[in-house]
Parts: structure tokens; sequence; C-alpha cells
């Protein structure tokens, strides 16, 4: 993903600075719930109206969505809840403290009553010593700002507890204008926002971007001609909703899924720091896909993932997808302290799992209490002491045990045993006696060829842990106990180990698992989730653009369909909300600019993997087994020579064969540099959890679709394809178009394909060497053959590549 | 008709239908003739509207030294360590600080001194290494800390926390920042590019994270410029497509590509128009770029480069006429200073090979009055212990991590010329004056570049983070 600075405008993470601002002057009112003095109350306070930053003075204030962000952006570094940097006793962010009197006598809030709150008085103060924020932070209060402060304390300084960390509520279906749109409740949710804006939802989309879409969304591949023709043809009421049934049975939705599960997982082949040599744990991304397909429910998946070892008689599957917790890099550097990094690895273990299941960002509390979230210094060690723990962790090494081993034939594991029995009945001595020597390098081959896997075991009894002073693993403080943070519930059952933890997770009761998970799925359906920043479900994150829809679907998910994946897809891509068209107009672009009130279907670039195998699909090329070994496509030469520790190192034996042609899934990642083609559309390099891809738009894209090998290998072997398809000009565009993007071309779009081809087939044709040096390039085995019409096929391979290099190409729509 | 009349045929008759929208970008510029630079738009601007005061440099060459040069070798000059050679390192200079695993457990500590002499350069009777003869004779341009420290002590964290502020993975390295914040000077090529030496030793691994824009947008990303093979990956068109044949590809997906946007308003597609034009042109300015040969022998010659062969020589002449098309920020990063083991061997080699091209990178940039605007940075990761790694013997020694203190050293916009700052204790191994922490110098980069290091941020995750972390001061003894 590397990227010019000219590539210009939106789309990206720039947003992310926007957002900011959008949030005051766009946001709706929402269904919000509120703990007052412990009843919980459900508010329906939102869809009689449409709120602007110019109504918003008639309105009633909401505290997270108005107040605590102003408080939180300039406050709470100092009145917040870390308290060793809490400045005078004060904290802002809990009413009971915030209206206590201070050492000075004063009160920061008195509520009803701004004018005598010592608050307002010194954010409206002009004297340097006494003003806040200090002017030494740089940071000023609007005059906006003060207003609102002034307001709400006005109004009473209601505090309500942040929506994330409530149990969500199964909320009324709402009341709407136009019933009949509405395919499922989904919809029902989303009209009433629409209603409240006075706006409505657009067409739906045609059957033959439906099916492109639903194709990519829940298996990552196109549909082939004839799915297409059979979808256009099947005028059955269900035909839409048996065509989801066919491509949720498909065993490319497991591949799919397991794309971003791996992201989460950060799945790797290599050590990840340093060295960074194998260590290709690929049975677990085998064991990733197969759940999914087996649609193995949520709950017993997260179970698995994070203590499948703790199972009761775990069967092998349950024990790789243990591995989870051993996906994290490993450091081999010479030098590198033990200690030290067995503290960082069940660091990151601790922060991906509060940030894979509940959308939190623990990781500052590693160093300080959390300064916007309920969470401590204290509470992130109780967490990481459940991951503390792995058996056989020293020394550090990318094959440190424990490990499963999978043999794959019964001869390997016959020598294996054998070897084994042999250099136990061999006496120990040191130095090791040839002999010893001996088999031991016979144990090494053999093993080098047997596929294995990470698994957790858990040393007993469990490591101690210590609230790391400042995170550094030198300096351990007091000893804690395993626990989960109090603003959650307790853990449910008397014992504190990590089924424990992932049945809390997944029982019903925790705010943010179903809510988290729901959102991912939605992201997946939409390309932004409910919540638009699902790495922060916390304080400081977005709040959800439609609250009651999420908490709606979370219930849904968790407890009325008990975490069945396919089943709550099918929900959400049978609504008549995900059938909208992604054409947009003016002037919903100026009513609904980002899509938040999804008055229109996604439209976004496909992911690095689904743009590659879609030209692979293209070409007739794509391999669609599914599992095994992590391969390697086309890559140059020189593209590690200038990077690895030893020169050679570092292998890429480029596929004799069909490993070139598998889907990029499979594309053998080496964490510290990762495949050119992925990373160059945004593919993480999973060094740590990714939430969340980025979606850039480059120059250095353009390149690499253009000229990669295998994408002009893609380009030539799909010209022979279209070449393939009769004598007509029109049958063979239309061929290469509906291939790729599902449907015919315009007479427009027809017209400049034809100038381009009349261009390339008189070049060609005058220069016939030319036509012969590119169609060399096709990998097809019958040389013959492929130089046969030589200037046709390099004439066509200029449409083959045009086709495959347009914006639609690469975008779902 | 020739195929160029068609095409200009085929636009005009498009052009009399169409009636696209397609803001920025004007559609008759989409479809006029190839030759012209069509979309050679407007360089994308940063997000800071304006720097926070007015810059003293424009752009940053950075030297990255990565292994991390011994400290007492080069710059900072230690004759107690020959008088005492041999001897234990009194451990109340150690202290109760770390050290690595690889000396953690030695049973001795004997102090090396330098093999090498040391002689007073400059107007300010600078004491260089007799190892870096070229740079002794640019030591008026430069200024000199010698008072560096860092916090992580092995590579791959600490070459992090210089570029990125933290020794965690996911931040982004400073180029990306400036990418991000004060954006490109020119249309055609990115703002932040790296090139490596390449050499045959190896040494330790350079990854793709140390130019990495973490949770800034990817193109903000840095670009390896390759020494082999296209400078660019994917540059070349395949064989058997001619330019010609190019450009009709081109501009028949942007045709395409142009209808849609008329048709679906997403502004995404008129992004990738403008990204499909400038990988067209950058397919003859990067070549153009990274053609040595257009250098005069006698500039070739005082850097110590040879066109076609991989050096840090090539790297720091391209360095130089990649900021003078416009590049901001030129990561070079040369390998295989981790000197464990034999120094009296190694150092000379790796001095050698960058000492010449350092020299005449300064040199040359002062003479073409580019040293003014350009600010250059020298050094590594960290420094290496006084104390010998392993057996100290008659010939050769060699030498563990040292994060504690090193030198670094900073040229041209913004920095005073011919200073020295700071003071380590007789050992080199303790900071006894003016101790510079990497955000300092990190802010104090920043200031060079108009930016107030607290006020270039960006939210992610809910926090506002920024390259200096929670860190970092200006060091105003440093600024011209």
């Amino acid at each position: 993903m590397v990227n010019f600075a000219p590539s210009l405008p939106a789309g990206d993470g720039d947003e992310l600075q926007l957002r900011r601002t959008r949030r005051l002057t766009r946001e709706l009112p929402h269904v919000r719930t509120l703990v007052l003095a412990g009843i919980r109350l459900l508010a329906v306070a939102a869809f009689g109206f449409a709120g602007t930053l110019e109504s918003r003075s008639d309105t009633t204030l909401d505290y997270s969505r108005d107040v605590y962000p102003i408080l939180a952006d300039h406050c709470l570094q100092c009145h917040g809840p870390d308290q060793e940097q809490r400045q005078a006793g004060l904290r802002l962010d809990v009413l009971a403290v915030a209206t206590q009197p201070l050492e000075s006598g004063q009160i920061a809030i008195q509520p009803g009553n701004a004018r005598d709150s010592e608050l307002m008085k010194r954010v409206t103060m002009s004297d340097p010593d006494l003003c806040m924020p200090p002017p030494s932070t740089k940071k000023r209060l609007s005059a906006e700002h003060v207003q609102i402060l002034r307001r709400w304390i006005d109004a009473g300084a209601l505090m309500t507890q942040h929506w994330s960390y409530q149990r969500p509520v199964r909320p009324p279906m709402p009341m709407v204008r136009t019933a009949d749109w509405s395919r499922n409740p989904i919809d029902r949710f989303v009209l009433a926002q629409l209603d409240a804006l006075n706006t409505s939802a657009t067409r739906e989309a045609t059957r033959s971007t439906l099916i492109r879409r639903l194709s990519l969304d829940l298996t990552g591949l196109p549909p082939t001609i004839n799915e297409v023709d059979a979808f256009l043809a099947d005028r059955s009421p269900d035909a839409y909703e048996r065509l989801v049934d066919r491509l949720l049975a498909s065993p490319h939705y497991g591949e799919k899924m397991a794309q971003a599960w791996l992201d989460l997982a950060r799945f790797g082949d290599s050590s990840g720091y340093q060295d960074d040599g194998n260590a290709s744990s690929y049975p677990y991304r085998d064991y990733v896909i197969r759940a999914f397909n087996d649609n193995l429910p949520f709950d017993q998946f997260t179970t698995e993932n994070l203590a499948g070892d703790l199972l009761p008689d775990p069967t092998l599957s349950q024990r790789i997808a243990s591995g989870f917790n051993r996906l994290h890099r490993s450091n081999q550097e010479g030098g590198s302290d033990p200690d030290e990094f067995r503290v960082i690895y069940a660091i990151d273990r601790t922060n991906t799992t509060a940030a894979t299941w509940m959308g939190l960002t623990m990781g500052c509390a590693q160093c300080h209490d959390h300064k916007y979230d309920p969470i401590s210094q204290r509470e992130f060690y109780q967490l990481y002491a459940f991951f503390n723990s792995l058996k056989g962790e020293v020394p550090i090494t990318s094959s440190s045990p424990p490990k499963v081993l999978l043999p794959t034939n019964k001869e390997d594991e016959r020598q294996l045993a054998e070897l084994d029995q042999q250099l136990a009945a061999l006496p120990e001595s040191s130095p090791p006696t040839e002999e010893r020597k001996k088999l031991a390098s016979q144990r090494d081959s053999v093993l080098a060829r047997i596929p294995w896997s990470f698994v957790w075991e858990e040393m007993e009894p469990p490591r101690a842990a210590h609230i790391l002073t400042r995170g550094d693993f030198q300096q351990p403080g007091e000893q804690v106990t395993r626990g989960v943070p109090a603003v959650f519930p307790p853990l449910s059952t008397g014992v504190s180990d990590r089924l424990a933890l992932a049945r809390w997770l997944v029982d019903g009761n925790h705010p943010l698992t179903a809510r988290v998970a729901i959102n991912r799925l939605w992201q997946q359906c939409f390309g932004v989730g409910l919540v638009r920043t699902p790495e922060d479900f916390g304080v400081r994150g977005e709040l959800p653009t439609h609250p009651a829809l999420l908490d709606w679907l979370a219930i849904e998910y968790e407890l009325i369909r008990g975490w069945d994946t396919k089943q709550i897809l099918r929900q959400i891509v049978t609504s008549a909300t995900y059938r909208q068209t992604s054409q947009s107009t003016p002037q919903a672009r100026d009513i609904d600019p980002d899509n938040r009130y999804l008055t229109r279907g996604g439209r976004y670039r496909l992911s690095a993997e689904e743009i590659r195998d879609g030209a692979l699909a293209a070409a007739g090329l794509l391999v669609r087994e599914i599992g095994g070994r992590s391969v390697n496509p086309y890559q140059p030469e020189s593209f590690y020579r200038e990077r690895e520790t030893r020169v050679g190192e570092w292998k890429w034996p480029q596929e004799p064969g069909s490993g070139l042609y598998r889907r990029g899934l499979y594309t053998f990642m080496r964490r510290t540099s990762p495949y050119p083609t992925h990373q160059s559309f945004d593919g993480p390099s999973r060094g740590e959890c990714t939430v969340m891809r980025p979606r850039t738009n480059t120059p250095l894209q353009a390149l690499t679709t253009l000229n990669e090998l295998t994408f002009v290998d893609a380009a030539c072997r799909f010209a022979e394809r279209i070449v393939d398809q009769g004598s007509s000009t029109d049958d063979r565009v239309k061929f290469a178009f509906r291939t790729v993007i599902s449907r015919p071309p315009t007479p427009q779009e027809q017209r400049v394909v034809e100038n381009l081809l009349a261009a390339a087939h008189e070049q060609y044709a005058r220069d016939p060497e030319s036509a012969q040096a590119l169609v060399r390039q096709s990998s097809r085995k019958d040389f013959a053959a492929k130089l046969e019409n030589s200037v046709e096929v390099a004439a066509w391979a200029s449409v083959a590549a045009a086709v495959l290099n347009l914006d639609e190409t690469m975008t779902r729509e | 008709m020739t195929s160029e009349a068609q095409h200009l045929t085929a636009r005009r008759q498009f052009l009399g239908r169409s009636s696209l929208g397609l803001g920025a970008v004007a559609l008759s510029q989409l479809f006029s003739p190839a030759a012209s630079p069509v979309f050679a738009s407007q360089p994308s601007a940063g997000t800071l509207a304006q720097t926070h005061f007015a810059p003293r440099a424009r752009r940053v060459i950075y030297l990255f030294m990565s292994g991390g040069p011994a400290q007492m070798e080069l710059f900072d000059h230690k004759p107690k360590l020959r008088e005492m050679h041999a001897q234990e390192l009194p451990p109340s200079v150690i202290g109760t600080q770390r050290l690595t695993t690889m000396t953690r457990q030695q049973k001795a500590f004997p102090i090396a001194g330098s093999k090498f002499s040391f002689a007073r350069q400059g107007d300010q009777d600078l004491e260089v290494s007799e190892l870096l003869p070229h740079t002794a004779s640019v030591v008026n341009h430069l200024a000199v800390i010698r008072s560096m420290h860092t916090e992580p002590i092995n590579h791959d964290p600490a070459v992090m926390f210089l570029q990125s502020g933290s020794n965690l993975a996911g931040r982004p390295c400073m180029g990306s920042w400036l990418s991000y914040g004060l954006g490109a000077e020119d249309a055609n090529l990115p703002a932040f590019v790296v090139l490596l030496s390449g050499n045959t030793r190896g040494g330790q691994p350079l990854l793709s994270k140390y130019w990495h824009s973490g949770f800034l947008p990817g193109r903000h990303q840095g670009v390896q410029f390759r020494s082999a093979g296209d400078p660019v990956m994917n540059l070349t068109d395949p064989p058997g497509v001619s330019r010609a044949n190019r450009r009709d590809i081109v501009d028949a997906v942007n045709q395409i590509n142009a209808l849609k946007l008329e048709s679906q308003g997403d502004p995404e597609i008129e992004a990738r128009i403008n990204a499909f034009e400038l990988a067209f042109r950058m397919q003859s300015t990067v070549p153009e770029l990274t053609d040595l040969t257009r250098e005069p022998q006698h500039v070739l010659d005082l850097y110590g480069a040879e066109p076609g062969r991989a050096s840090f020589a090539n790297n720091c002449l391209l360095a130089r006429r990649m900021i003078e098309r416009g590049v901001k920020f030129v990561q070079l990063y040369d390998r295989d200073w981790d000197h464990h083991q034999n120094i009296p061997e190694g150092l000379p080699t790796k001095c050698k090979e960058t000492d010449k091209a350092t020299a005449a990178l300064i040199h040359d940039l002062a003479q073409r009055g580019l040293l003014e605007d350009t600010l250059v940075i020298w050094g590594g990761e960290f420094g290496r212990t006084t104390y010998c790694q392993g057996t100290l013997t008659a010939d050769t020694y060699g030498r563990d991590h040292h994060p504690r203190c090193f030198t670094m050293w900073l040229a041209g916009g913004g920095i005073k010329p011919g200073i020295v700052l700071g003071k380590t204790d007789d050992f080199s191994y303790n900071i006894a004056e003016d101790p510079i922490h990497v955000h300092d110098l990190q802010a104090t980069i920043l200031h060079c570049l108009g930016v107030d290091h607290e006020r270039m941020t960006y939210r992610y995750q809910g926090r506002d983070f920024r390259l200096t972390d929670v860190g970092g001061k200006v060091i105003t003894k440093l600024l011209a």
C-alpha cells in the first residue's frame, strides 16, 4: 500500500479527522438507554425530527453526544479516570465527584446552576494562571463549547453511562410512514430514520448488480456468466433468497469469512520480527474456513479460539483453534530478553482479545489507567493474567512448543515414531554422540515435511501476574489475580480460567460481544459498520448511526438465533436496505454525503485478495481448491534481496503450477515484507490485530494491475478466452464485460473499447513481433497455440487489460 | 487516418455528447492528447493548512546507519578508554542499567579503547575519527549531538522508536507524518521515498514497517525505490506493450471510468482516474529521475557513484536529484553497522562505503544552495558499549548495543552549523551534559520544518497521536 500524495480525495482514513466535526453537524438524536439511579429506561427520543446544528439550540442536549466529547478533548487528561494524572482531586466524568466541594471549597459542577459552578468560571476566565484548560495545553474551548456546557449544567448536568457499556435492550419496532418498502425488521429501523430526515430509500439495484454484490460479499468471488444468466432467468418470487442460500452454502463462503477473521487473529506465515523466519501454522487458517463453512455458532467458535484446550476432551480441531493466542509475532533476535517478550506477547493477546470481542482499545491501560474508558491499569493486568501462562514459552522461537504435529501420511508418522523411539533409547550425553546427532538430524528432516499448528497449553500452576509500572516488564508492581473490568458483569462461574473468560464473553450478559460481532458482519455487507469506528466502541469512538438497529441485531444474533452467523447474515442481505442501488443522485449526496443513513447501497473498493482473485477468475486461471499450505505466486526475485538478514535466507520457491493461481487468502504471508500486490492494495502485514483495512486509491495500484506478472498473465489468458467466444466483436466485448462486471457494455463503452481494439490491432499488425512478445507472457503451456493468432490475441489483450482495470472491476457496487 | 487522429476524432465526438461534471478534472483535459500533462494537477496539500511557524527547512534527507555505529570510534573521542584498555569497566559506571542478553551473562566487562586516532577539525576543533576523513572536511556544516539517548535496546524496536516515536508496531514513520502534514511538492513524485543501499553481506533486515504509515492513510507510506529491476515495482510495461498502446489502454480505462463517474457520482472514481494518469506519467518521470548517467562525470566522482551498481553513494546522489524534483522526505537505509565483533575490520569497511558520499552530499547541497532549506540527518538507532562483547584480544574487539548514549548529527535548514552539543562521561557510557531524547530530536526536526510537534496530531482509536508520543521538547541550542 504504497502511495503517492497526489492520489486524491475521499474514502480513506483522513476522514477520521473530519468525523468529529461532522458528528456535531450531522448526527441525529438517537434512541438511547439511560441509566438513572439504577433504573433502566428506554427513551425512544429520536425519530420525530431532523436535528441540525441550526436547530440544535432548541433541542435537548445529549450527554454522550454533545457534552462528553468536549470534556474528553479538553479536561479529562487531568480530571478524568487516570488516577495518577488527576489534578486537584477533581474528576469531571463522575457526577458524584464533580459535585463535591474541592480542597479550595469550590464546587466544579452545581447541577442547575451554571453561574456558580467553578467549571464555568474557569473556562471563561482570562487570567492565564487560573483559566482552564491551562494555556500550556494549547487547547481552548470555543464559544459554542462553553454554551453547551452552560446549558447542560443549567439543565441539571445529567450524566449517562456510555451506551456500549449497557446491555442492549430489544427495542420496539419503530412506526414508519411507508411500511410496504420493508422486507424485514432491519428496514423498519432504517426507514424510521429516513422518515425523520424527510427523505426516502432509493430503488433496488439491478439483478446483475445484486448477484455480483452478493457473490462478492458472501464468497469474495465474482459470479460466472452462467450463474448470472441463471439468476436473470429465474423469475420465481424467492429467486433472490435461493441465491443467498446457494452462496451461504458455497465452500468459498468460509474463505471470505476467514479473510477478515485472519486479520483479527494476526495470522501470518512467519515469525514477524527481525529475521522473520518461516513459521506457518496454516492448519489454524483451515480450521477457521471450516468453522465458518460448518456454521459453527459464534459462541462455540469463541470458546474454541480462546480456550479450546480447556474444553473437556478437546478434539484436535479445538486444540488447533486454541492457537489463536499463539499467532502473535515472536522475536528471535539475538539478545532479546525472554522475560521482556513473554510480557509483550501476553499484552498482545490481551489487546487482541479486547479488540476482537469487545471493540476496546485496552492498550492505553498497560501503562496507566485509561484516560477515557473506565478501565484501570490494574484491570488491564487482571485480564492479562488470563494470557501469561503458556507452557514452554522459553526460549522464544517461532517453532517453540507447544504445537501439534499433523502428519499427512502414515509413512512420515511411522518414521517419526521410530526415530523418537531410537532417540529415547540412547543414553543422554554431553556433547551428544555422533549417533544421537545423526538421528536428531534425520528427525528434523522428517519434521520439516510435517504440517503443524500452534496450540495453547496452560502452565500449572499459572504464572503470577503483576501490574507493570509504566508497562515496563522490569518494574513489576503489585501482584494481581485474574478478573474482568468492573464496568462489565462479573465472571459467571467461580473458576477464573480462559474458558470462564470465553464463556463470559458469550453468555448473553456481555454488553459488547454481540454488538461488536454484528457490527463486523454489517461492515462486510455495507463497507462500514453501524459503528463506524469498529476498533473503538469506547467513549472516544463514534456513536452508532442506527443505535436501535444495532441493538436489535445484537439481540437477534445472540439470544434469538443462538449465534447462527449464516442466519443473521441471511437476514441482513435479504433486507430491502441491502438491496438498494449504490448509485447516488446529487440530492442524495447532499442530504447524506457519507451514506450514514443508508439512503443507498454501499459502494467501495474490493480487498487486495479479491482484486487479484477476480482477475484470475476472469482469465479462467483461478484454482478453487480449499485449504492447504500457503503458496508462493509470482514475486520478483530481487524483492527480498535488499532486506533479508542473510542473502538468500528468505526463500520464495515460486510455485511450479496451480499454486500460482490459488486465492490470495493462501498467499504466503512474510509479515515484515508481505506480498507486494496485496500490500499495494492495503493488505495488512498481520503484525497486530487489524479490525478494518483502509481503502486507498493510488498510482502504484494502477501499476500493479497493469504490469504485475500475474495480471499480465491473466490479461493474456483472458484475451485467449475472449477470442474463443466466436468471431463477432460485439459478442466478444459483451463476454469480456459480463465475465468481469456481470453486465454487458453500454453503447458508449462499446465504442471506447472498439476504438482501443482498432488501434491495438493496427499496431500489432504492423509489428507482429511485439504481439508475439506479449502473448508469450501468457502461462498457456501449448506454445504453438499461443503464437497462432498472436496479433489478434495481443490486440484483445489490450481490451482484456482495460476491462480488468476498470474502476467498476475493482469495486463492489 | 492514423491511429492518433482516430483517437482525437473519437475524443471530440465523445466530448460533443457528454456533459460530465468532473469536478476538478475537466473533461477536455481527460480527452486531450497523451503528450500533454493531462492531470499534472495540484500536488496534494498536507493536512496543515499552513505550517505553525515559518519553516527553515522544506525537505529532509535522513541517512540511517542501521545496526548502530559505535560513537566512541567516530565522533566521541575518549582517550581514557585507551589508557584503561582491557581493564574492567567500573560497576559504578554501568550502574543498574539493563544490558542485552547477549552480554548480560558475561563474566567480565573489559574496556575496549578505540584503535583509531582522532584529529581536531573545522573552526570549532571538533574531534573526528580518522575513519571519516571526508566527513571531517564538512564539519563546519554539521551540528554534532554526542548526547543522544533512546529507550529500546534491540534493533527492531529501536529503529521504530526513532522513526515513529514508539517501539510498538503500528505508528506512522517520520516521513509519513510529513507527507500527511505538509503534503507533496510535486504531483509526479511521492512525498516520501525510501532508498536501501543494498549490499551482499546482509545485516539487520530492513523491514517495510520502517517506512510504514501506520494508522495514517496508506498513501503516506514511503515508496521504496529499488536499486535492482524496476526502480518502482511494476513500473515497466510488459513486453510487447508500446507506450502508445499503453496510452490507449489508460485512455480507454479512464474514458469508461469517466462515463461511470457521470452516471454514478462517486468521487472515488475521479481519484482513480487521477491515479491512472499519475501512474502513466511516473513511468517516464521515474526512469529519468533514477538515471544517474545524466549526471556529469565530476559529480559521479564526487560521490563515488557508479550508475547501475547499487550503493550508498548512488543513493546519496539520487537523494539530491529527488529533493531537487520536490520529494519531501528521502530516507536512506545503510545496513551492517551492527558490530558485535571485530570492529577493527568491520567499521573501516562501513566508513569507506559511506564517508565519501555523505560528505559529497553535504558539499553538493551547499554548493547548489540547497542546504539552506534541506535538513540532513545522520545516525543509527543506538550506540555501542564501551566494554568489549566477548573476549578482548590483542587484535580485535566487538561492542554490544548501547541505548544510553550515541552520536547523531544534523546539518542544513534551520540548524546551527559547526557546533557540538552534549557530553558523555569519560567512558562514553553515560550522558554528562545536555541529554537529548529521541522525542526531543523529533520535536526539533519538526520545528525546523515549521511544525509544532504537539499540534500535528491524528486521532486514532479515540486518542490524538503524534510523532513525539507524550514527550519531546525542541532543542533550541541546535537552532540557527
